[in-house]
């Protein structure tokens, strides 16, 4: 852009974009020249009907919006909490988890922990909860589990789990007492 | 802070038939807005200082990532004045219904970013700098892409009216 032709600066001084000094110079211009004169009534013209063609225009049917900032809860604070609180969330769970799993909350869990100390149980109580010592054979031989077992036995498992556990300590003393009587 | 989404659906209709210029787009195009408006909203802590402007910026990004996601721009349909339109114009040769229809022919002729351009500046008033804000773009770009389209826009619209004299 160059000021060397004021008849250049019609367009900026129609959007207002030139300074006090540089517009009071081209209405200085502006009453002499008539090409400036025709040029500034023309762009006033197009946007003049730009504007009413677009005011007049049959619109899109726009659903009736009832919302405001004020009345609608933010949805951020409500789907993503704070990045503590998720953190401090796993913590209880993984605490609940392990007391679980270590029986320190589960009474039976415990009674099956305490079995083998006799010491800390009536003796004259009938034991309720199966042990190692069901898999003793009649002729008064240990039956040692397999390694199998006995790793399951020092591994916490739920107790669906040590249902099954036992289900299989009972099973495996008949299979063997089947097969001795057969030889 | 609290913005009237009623106040602005209006303008924000019209403009979004401008930049889509088919009916059925505008409207999906305003409700995406509003969706995207209410959910960028925050905490209720922002001040927005123009929710006009704003909306007409998440407008046009709506737009330009559902253009990014087609691969293409949509044709435009002719739009059409409602029944009572009627203006004073100076263009002698025409009727001003089939002026402004005309105008409006034209004005959809244009490329994306002069049809922005031209709207945001003369339909609703905005400034050069407000305009560049909204569309990303530098106030030197603004201000030569506004011209062109003005000058594109006088030619065609003598050029239609010179034809219709002319018959």
């Amino acid at each position: 852009m160059t000021n060397s032709d004021p008849c250049q600066l019609v367009e900026l001084y129609y959007d207002d974009l030139l300074t006090s000094e540089q517009a009071s110079g081209f209405e200085e211009h502006l009453s002499d020249c008539q090409w400036c004169k025709q040029q500034l009534s023309e762009l006033q013209g197009i946007d003049r009907d730009i504007a009413l063609a677009w005011n007049q225009v049959s619109l899109p049917e726009v659903s009736k919006v009832d919302v405001s900032l004020e009345t609608v809860p933010s949805s951020v604070t409500i789907r993503r909490p704070a990045i503590w609180q998720i953190l401090a969330l796993s913590l209880c769970l993984l605490l609940a988890a392990f007391w679980v799993g270590n029986g320190i909350v589960n009474p039976e869990r415990r009674v099956a922990r305490g079995s083998s100390d006799t010491s800390a149980r009536d003796p004259e109580e009938p034991s309720t909860t199966p042990s190692i010592a069901d898999s003793v054979t009649e002729d008064g031989q240990t039956d040692t589990p397999p390694a199998f077992v006995r790793a399951r036995e020092s591994t916490a498992v739920a107790p669906v789990a040590r249902t099954s556990r036992f289900t299989v300590y009972k099973l495996i003393p008949q299979i063997r007492t089947s097969v001795s009587e057969k030889e | 802070m609290k913005v009237d989404f009623e106040k602005h659906s209006q303008a924000l209709a019209r403009f979004a038939l401008s930049l889509t210029g088919r009916h059925e787009f505008a409207e999906d195009l305003v409700q995406e807005t509003l969706l995207r408006a209410i959910r960028h909203r925050g905490n209720g802590e922002t001040v927005i200082q123009n929710p006009k402007s704003w909306l007409f910026t998440i407008a046009v990004n709506c737009w330009r990532d559902q253009c990014r996601r087609q691969k293409r721009m949509p044709a435009t349909e002719p739009l059409h004045l409602v029944d009572e339109a009627v203006a004073a114009t100076g263009n002698t040769n025409q009727t001003p219904r089939e002026h402004l229809e005309t105008v409006l022919t034209t004005f959809q002729e244009l490329p994306q970013r002069q049809r922005e351009v031209l709207y945001l500046r003369t339909v609703e008033g905005f400034s050069i700098s407000e305009v560049a804000e909204m569309l990303g773009i530098t106030e030197g770009n603004t201000k030569t892409t506004l011209s062109i389209a003005r000058k594109k826009l006088r030619e065609r619209c003598a050029r239609v009216g010179a034809g219709e004299a002319g018959r």
